[in-house]
């Protein structure tokens, strides 16, 4: 049970995964490089023209020469220009396809994270990749990408140019490439594990601020203000010595980098001077290939500006993809399990000597037994941390057990497809949650299959009489666009209590055959409370209903009731019998009311 | 490397937008200065590299001098690693100061943000206020290294006005036309891309927004299987963003061409009359290459001051946003420097409310019974002066003329809404750190949450989520009770502290409460708002609630005899409902 932050995915995944996006979208990506490839070498064009210009000049010639060179000079900027505007567009357009994708992939990734996974995780890290990582992502796809790939293209045509010009004058740029690759091996041997360490820090930053603002109450309540500008202090500082390394890294990667590229041109003019004085080249060559290397000085200050960022981009797709689960090979998704299908049915539920335990943790249930018949109505009670909610989870699937198994209609709930599983078992569990978007959609997050708008239209008045039945429906009429009101995040707040009627309203809607409730009542003021089961209990008439409750009313209501106590269940029998029996329920009872 | 610079007591001036960037910026004087020098050097440096090119192919190669060659290839290799040096330099300085800035935002914020405590506004802008501080932080450092950018541009192109304006005087007088009309002339593309960027950030806050929402909602997700519902709506907002996203792409695409534009066209420009100059005899080759190379160079500087204005104005907004936060007032009265001092008539204060008719005696355990749930919540505010309503008085003194601090430090309130954050079980239960072992052991013992300490690995030194996910809800509820407990305040006020937990567990903690307030009479007070029989019952002084006044006080069981409205509020079973 320890706080872990969410994994990151390694060197190899994110390579396997950049190689299919590259697969997928291969004839985008060529069209990109290509227009790259046009518009850089129409740029290239400008040296030699000048070079050639430089010669004529010198040679002399007419006004008009002069005009005509300088014309086409022109025009070839224009369409390089051009070519730039198209390739950066194509190159934007494919970028924000693989960033949606990537988004989507990180949104179905954490939707199938195991749950234990999340929850101990703090949600800082989760709000930083949703926000911070995708943007660093786009900064670095939309930006970085094309920027990099054109000033790439730029040097490799120009190294191209030049031995076209002069081979000779290109052994000027030969010199430097082995201290080159020696440097940039050096710093990539570094570079990813300081970035991803940056990332996490910022990732720190924003969890910490998150729980001084969400908890801004509790702070001013127990005077926790200089704990929270203390860890606010350590976050900073955390990141700024993060940043420190990745930094050094890049000092040292930029000042080699940036000699290196200066000694070309020195040599060049020296090489130059010494051809040109011994016949081997003209002074437009000359001119010409120092101008080529000069030039280059613009895409490499453009690789040494982006670069950090195109790292940093590739720590957050690290973050991004690390969601997801390595293991399996991408496409064996777990969705067809052939086993069960259509075959659910009665709606009877059991659990065969069912041991669990969290994580490798000890086990927090010890063997238990309980079958509940269709349409009963089962209530579970015992002291807090017995094991209770532990028990909702297991017989709704939610984690496989251990040991020993839970089945529905005598298959084993983990041979079921997630999905239809929970067309027949719901649990609603002590959590209140209200997602941001509408409250229709809140409504109909469940897994029936109302989706399509022209449908909800005529579902509003099954909306409504489930609103109804919870008692929601007056408070959900006086909101200013009722049931198309934004709630949640950046929308109207609703109180636990609300939550609480929401959460159950949609229960009724996705009409399961079996529900699991754990403490779905407990916001609610005992009265509504009581009142709210009541009405409920006469809409689920004939559904298994299994409900964990500390209010013992609720059990008095049940068929049988099911007392667990440290991860065993002790007892089980009706109200009458357990009272009659004298045991912990009684005590429980008597301690009640 | 420099360090993220103290803050000192009274902050940064954030009075305005302007002054909270300046402010930022004093901050970091030094750094600044040397970010323009390093800046200046730097694009000086590189733009006269083509000179010293043009002098060695003019005066050396051209004249078969080797002497000038090996002359002037050295002057271009000693600007080129002054060049290196410089920019290397600036370089580090734009990235720490983008760090500092922000981190030194991020300090303001957190600091305002603990100062507002519970008046910040309520949850729903919470999310705002996290992209404030980290995004905003980060464009307002951006904005500053434009900044230093900004200054040695000015620097880089007089420098080489002059060295062009030595050269050949009409030329350089058409460099200086041209150059700043055309670079102008694309940064109207700007306002376009920064409309798209706007949009593009406000859609994709949404979007974020509905990732997080799984965070905290994959449970109740996972247990009702909206998987698919949820990430169909997420896909269709996913397409939206990326069109969005196209939509920026194209107008950078629209600045990219600029970028190579302008450049271009100035080269062309001066190339050409250059080049019908030097069919004059004008000037030399040399010289035309020179003035090549200035036309291409100054386009730098000059993209980067037009890039940097835009920068900082978005700096600028940026820092409204932040300092519009920073300037929220905490509610009125809440005076942060009063010092929070040891009463001296401790345990011998009592707590009341003339309005509602709610008096706390010291050294007592009390309940209140309020028939309507939503009475509960403000009563308890308002004796904690949470909110400012009736007139709560504490030892005769008004509360509203305590310094909050005082007020905070005499009064607890705890709610089940109270939250942890991230740290080791000990450190949240026991925030202030000063607190012994026994006395932990102690509370939690009260509280029955003794188990939950002994379940987890590393007992009390187990680290824990500040959702405390790993928890389930009456293990956290009574993780909160013991928290309350060890905060020792001389009144703890506390809100259906016991609502998760089973009857038995409610029992023992009613017990416990009682006991403890039995054998401790001294100095302390809790007052639990509850319609918990069993809380009721163990309570030495009950009071009942209706429309927000004590109707009726006395002891749980007297109560119940004579009041029947209070009994069929808080009875449990049907028979007493009826009434016997």
């Amino acid at each position: 049970m320890k706080v872990r932050t969410l994994p990151v995915a390694d060197v190899k995944f994110v390579r396997r995964f950049l190689r299919q996006v590259a697969r997928r979208h291969r004839k985008e990506l060529a069209y990109v490089l290509a227009l790259y490839g046009v518009a850089v070498s129409s740029g290239l064009v400008g040296p030699r023209l000048l070079g050639a210009l430089v010669e004529d000049v010198r040679d002399g010639t007419t006004a008009g020469h002069v005009t005509a060179v300088a014309a086409a000079l022109g025009g070839f900027i224009l369409l390089q220009a051009f070519l730039t505007r198209v390739a950066f567009r194509a190159a934007g357009r494919l970028a924000a396809t693989v960033q949606g994708e990537i988004r989507e992939k990180f949104v179905d990734d954490v939707l199938a994270l195991p749950l234990a996974v999340v929850e101990r995780s703090d949600d800082g890290d989760l709000v930083t990749r949703a926000s911070q990582d995708t943007d660093t992502l786009r900064r670095a796809m939309q930006l970085a990408v094309p920027q990099v790939t054109e000033a790439l293209v730029w040097i490799v045509l120009s190294l191209g140019a030049l031995l076209l010009v002069s081979p000779l004058l290109s052994l000027a740029l030969l010199i430097i490439l082995p201290p080159l690759v020696m440097v940039n091996r050096w710093y990539l041997a570094r570079a990813r594990s300081g970035f991803l360490r940056e990332a996490a820090a910022s990732s720190g930053i924003t969890e910490g601020l998150d729980a001084t603002i969400q908890g801004a109450a509790t702070v001013e309540a127990y005077g926790l203000e200089a704990h929270r500008v203390r860890r606010a202090e350590r976050d900073t500082e955390a990141w700024y010595e993060a940043m420190g390394y990745t930094l050094r890294l890049r000092t040292v990667l930029y000042s080699v980098e940036e000699f290196l590229f200066t000694l070309p041109l020195a040599v060049a003019l020296l090489l130059g001077g010494y051809a040109y004085n011994q016949g081997w080249a003209d002074l437009g060559q000359v001119t010409a290939a120092t101008l080529y290397i000069l030039q280059l000085m613009f895409p490499l200050e453009t690789l040494l500006d982006w670069v950090g960022t195109l790292q940093q981009g590739s720590a957050s797709l690290a973050r991004l993809l690390g969601v997801a689960d390595q293991s399996e090979p991408e496409g064996a998704q777990s969705e067809q399990k052939p086993a069960g299908r259509g075959v659910i049915a009665s709606a009877d539920l059991s659990a065969r000597d069912v041991r669990f335990g969290y994580d490798d943790g000890p086990d927090v249930l010890h063997g238990i037994d309980l079958v509940v018949r269709p349409g009963e109505r089962v209530a579970i009670v015992g002291p807090t941390g017995s094991g209770k909610s532990t028990l909702a989870r297991l017989l709704s699937g939610t984690h496989p057990p251990r040991m020993g198994d839970v089945q529905l209609a005598g298959i084993p709930l983990h041979e079921l497809p997630h999905h239809d599983l929970r067309k027949h078992v719901v649990l609603v569990s002590q959590d209140q949650y209200v997602f941001g978007g509408t409250l229709r959609q809140n409504l109909e997050l469940a897994a029936s299959d109302v989706t399509q708008n022209a449908q909800a239209e005529a579902d509003d008045t099954a909306l409504w009489r489930a609103l109804e039945t919870v008692g929601a429906d007056g408070w959900v009429d006086a909101l200013p666009e009722k049931l198309d009101t934004t709630v949640g995040v950046g929308g109207e707040e609703l109180t636990d209590a609300q939550s609480q009627q929401i959460a159950l309203a949609r229960l009724l809607l996705a009409d399961p055959s079996v529900l699991i409730l754990d403490e779905a009542t407990s916001q609610l003021d005992p009265s509504s409370a009581r009142q709210l089961e009541r009405s409920f209990a006469a809409v689920l008439e004939g559904r298994t209903v299994i409900s964990i409750a500390h209010r013992l009313h609720t059990a008095r209501d049940a068929d049988r009731i099911a007392v667990v106590e440290g991860g065993r269940v002790v007892e089980v029998g009706s109200h009458q019998d357990l009272i009659d029996q004298n045991g912990a329920y009684a005590r429980l009872w008597s301690s009640w009311v | 490397m420099q360090r993220i610079p103290v803050l000192g007591p009274g902050g940064l001036d954030h009075r305005s937008a302007a002054r909270f960037l300046l402010a930022l910026v004093g901050k970091q004087k030094a750094a600044t200065l040397w970010g323009a020098v390093t800046s200046a050097v730097w694009m000086t440096s590189q733009a006269l590299i083509p000179v010293a090119i043009g002098r060695a192919i003019d005066g050396g190669i051209a004249r078969n001098d080797s002497g000038e060659v090996v002359w002037w290839s050295m002057a271009v290799l000693l600007l080129g690693v002054i060049r290196a040096t410089s920019g290397i330099a600036f370089y580090r300085h734009s990235i720490i100061t983008r760090t500092v800035s922000a981190s030194l935002t991020v300090r303001m914020v957190t600091r305002h943000v603990t100062r507002l405590g519970a008046s910040l506004p309520r949850r729903q802008d919470a999310d705002a206020l996290i992209a404030t501080s980290t995004s905003d932080g980060t464009t307002i450092g951006v904005g500053l290294l434009y900044a230093g950018r900004i200054m040695g541009a000015v620097v880089a192109v007089t420098a080489v006005t002059v060295a062009m304006l030595t050269v050949s005087v009409p030329l350089g007088l058409l460099v200086l036309v041209t150059v700043p009309v055309l670079s102008g002339l694309s940064s109207l593309l700007l306002r376009p891309l920064h409309r798209h960027q706007d949009n593009y950030r406000s859609l994709q806050g949404r979007l974020a927004g509905r990732a997080i929402d799984i965070a905290s909602g994959l449970r109740v997700l996972r247990g009702v299987g909206g998987e698919r519902q949820f990430a169909a709506r997420f896909r269709s907002d996913s397409a939206q963003l990326r069109s969005a996203d196209v939509g920026v792409a194209r107008a950078e695409a629209d600045y990219e061409a600029a970028r190579v534009l302008v450049p271009g066209l100035v080269t062309v420009i001066v190339t050409y009359t250059a080049a019908l100059f030097a069919l004059d005899q004008r000037l030399t080759i040399g010289q035309v290459i020179a003035f090549y190379g200035f036309a291409t160079f100054l386009a730098m500087p000059l993209t980067d001051f037009m890039e940097g204005t835009s920068q900082v104005t978005r700096a600028l907004v940026a820092a409204r946003r932040v300092t519009r936060l920073l300037n929220v007032e905490p509610w009125q009265g809440k005076t942060p420097d009063a010092a929070a001092t040891k009463p001296r008539n401790r345990g011998k204060a009592h707590l009341t409310d003339t309005t509602s008719g709610l008096a706390v005696p010291p050294a007592t355990f009390m309940a209140v019974a309020c028939a309507d749930p939503s009475d509960a919540d403000a009563l308890a505010r308002r004796l904690a002066r949470f909110e400012d309503s009736g007139d709560p008085a504490l030892g005769g003194e008004s509360l509203a003329s305590l310094p909050i601090p005082v007020v905070r430090s005499r009064v607890l309130l705890g709610l089940n809404s109270d939250r942890f954050f991230a740290g080791t079980v000990r450190e949240e239960i026991a925030p202030a750190g000063t607190v012994d072992t026994a006395d932990i052991t102690a509370a939690l013992q009260i509280a029955c949450a003794t188990d939950v300490i002994d379940a987890l690995p590393d007992g009390l030194d187990t680290r824990m989520t500040g959702r405390g996910r790993t928890f389930s809800g009456g293990q956290l509820q009574r993780l909160r009770l013991t928290r309350a407990l060890l905060a020792d305040a001389e009144f703890t006020v506390l809100v259906e502290p016991t609502n998760a937990v089973d009857a038995y567990t409610e029992y023992r903690v009613a017990e416990n409460l009682a006991r403890f307030h039995e054998t401790h009479p001294e100095g302390r007070s809790t007052v639990v708002f509850t319609l918990s029989p069993l809380l009721l019952q163990r309570a030495h002084r009950v009071a009942y609630v209706e429309d927000g006044r004590v109707i009726a006080a006395g002891t749980h069981d007297d109560m119940l005899e004579s009041h029947s409205a209070y009994r069929m509020l808080v009875a449990r079973d049907d028979a007493s409902r009826v009434g016997k």
